[in-house]
């Protein structure tokens, strides 16, 4: 895929309900602080914007309220699994973003990150789509949405995103609404 | 005698928590705290008082008929007693804070080695207030608690502390200070950073890796108070208390959240005494050496 594409996949896969989200990574080996990259799902209303503070899934909050979104550390570097069929009607999208932590000794950015992807998959890892984040001149950017589960009529689809904040995680809480 | 039945006073602060509890046949059902506070999250009841001040000598706790949560630290001027109950009660187990100070004397019944397990995630043992609640903590205010968010993104930042320890959840234990000295074992993560360690003069926990600390301490020497910050700025200082005794910030890992708590030691009380007072024993550093080649 290439940012910016769909696939459709509760269309293309009658029957879809369990799917696992995988995130993969190479980090350059360093003897100083490296980046440490945090997955993390954002389950968004029609307007974009998270439904509470609690919709978030990542590594200390691991699963919904409703149960439908949780974090695993699975069999690619992380994995969020969801089940479509208990994503509560108001949420329109699930948001799948990445940051890098941003611990005030350093390493707070992309630059050393190759080969970052997203894959979905069944939850017997028959893998659906997979997006390879195009490796550019990240430098500058400390958080990056990778792609998106959205609702399409009655189905759902994924989106390549790619795309990357430059202003961290108080951009992606001041986007998304959210208290981090 | 007549039962009140008015509402909590919430103009007044020091009247709050002053309601008479009424008759068992007349308290409302409890409803289930997940519904009440959803953050942070609570699938039991609160735990009895036991983990507060207590000067009395230790009873069962009697069966409260309103849910009474326990505002105090983990300070215990009573006969010790097993930390733990028996496996065989756990809904009546007090919450395993076993960091708290006891100054009563040693049960014979007590084991030689209580249970060291973390609490289980939602098992929180009573409500405490936010980091945005809290100006500082002291005697008014002894705990407070992060959300999992807080407890989990960036660093969080001690200002003033001239010593910290650490203990991780294979109990591997070491302490440092500003100066980049070391006793006992460090716990370094993969991003190669310690847990816990000092950068410059401030403390910094690793909050990447939470879920490996299982607690901390940190102990002021000089005039500056201790101070922390998280990553969206907040922040709250510890009392300094006074000229017999001084606060120490002690770190919590309670599930996914970080509880905070000053507690007071005698300010003339050593680094070791301290390290004693919370049961903390330093884990001996092995340096292995690679295989020799030929």
């Amino acid at each position: 895929m290439i940012p910016g594409a769909n696939a459709a996949l509760t269309a293309e896969n009658p029957g879809l309900s369990q799917i696992l989200v995988g995130f993969g990574w190479e980090t350059i080996p360093s003897r100083g602080p490296q980046a440490e990259l945090v997955p993390m799902a954002i389950m968004c209303d029609a307007d974009g914007h998270s439904l509470s503070n609690d919709h978030l899934v990542f590594f200390n909050q691991i699963v919904s309220q409703d149960g439908s979104v949780s974090f695993v550390d699975d069999r690619d570097n992380e994995e969020i699994d969801v089940d479509l069929s208990l994503v509560p009607a108001e949420v329109a999208k699930i948001v799948f973003i990445v940051y890098v932590d941003p611990d005030v000794r350093g390493a707070g950015n992309f630059s050393a990150v190759r080969s970052a992807y997203v894959r979905v998959a069944t939850r017997d890892n028959r893998e659906l789509v997979r997006f390879v984040v195009p490796a550019e001149d990240n430098r500058t950017i400390n958080v990056m949405m990778f792609g998106e589960l959205y609702r399409h009529r009655d189905d759902w689809k994924f989106r390549a995103l790619g795309q990357g904040y430059l202003t961290g995680l108080r951009g992606v809480a001041a986007d998304f609404r959210i208290d981090l | 005698m007549a039962l009140n039945t008015s509402p909590t006073r919430s103009d007044v602060g020091y009247l709050r928590r002053r309601v008479k509890p009424v008759a068992a046949e007349e308290t409302p059902a409890v409803q289930p705290a997940s519904a009440a506070t959803p953050e942070p999250r609570q699938t039991e009841p609160p735990r009895p008082a036991s983990s507060g001040l207590s000067l009395s000598p230790s009873t069962p706790p009697a069966p409260a008929p309103a849910r009474t949560p326990a505002p105090s630290a983990g300070l215990s001027l009573s006969p010790s007693t097993p930390p733990h109950t028996p496996a065989s009660t756990p809904s009546a187990t007090p919450a395993p804070v076993s960091t708290g100070l006891s100054l009563g004397p040693s049960s014979p019944a007590a084991p030689a080695v209580p249970p060291r397990t973390s609490a289980p995630a939602g098992s929180l043992p009573f409500p405490a207030p936010g980091i945005d609640e809290v100006r500082e903590l002291g005697d008014d205010d002894p705990v407070l608690r992060l959300n999992a968010r807080e407890s989990a993104i960036g660093s969080l930042i001690v200002t003033g502390a001239a010593s910290a320890v650490w203990e991780d959840v294979e109990l591997v234990t070491g302490a440092g200070t500003p100066d980049g000295s070391t006793t006992g074992s460090p716990v370094t993560t993969d991003g190669n950073r310690p847990l816990v360690g000092f950068d410059d003069s401030d403390a910094l926990v690793s909050l990447r890796h939470v879920r490996l600390l299982r607690r901390a301490l940190f102990v002021s020497r000089g005039p500056e108070p201790l101070g922390v910050q998280i990553f969206d700025g907040s922040t709250v200082t510890v009392s300094p208390g006074d000229e017999k005794r001084m606060f120490v910030l002690s770190l919590l890992r309670i599930g996914g959240v970080i509880e905070l708590r000053a507690e007071p030691v005698d300010r003339s009380a050593s680094d070791e005494t301290i390290l004693k007072q919370f049961s903390f024993v330093l884990t001996p550093f092995l340096v292995t050496r690679a295989s020799r080649s030929r």
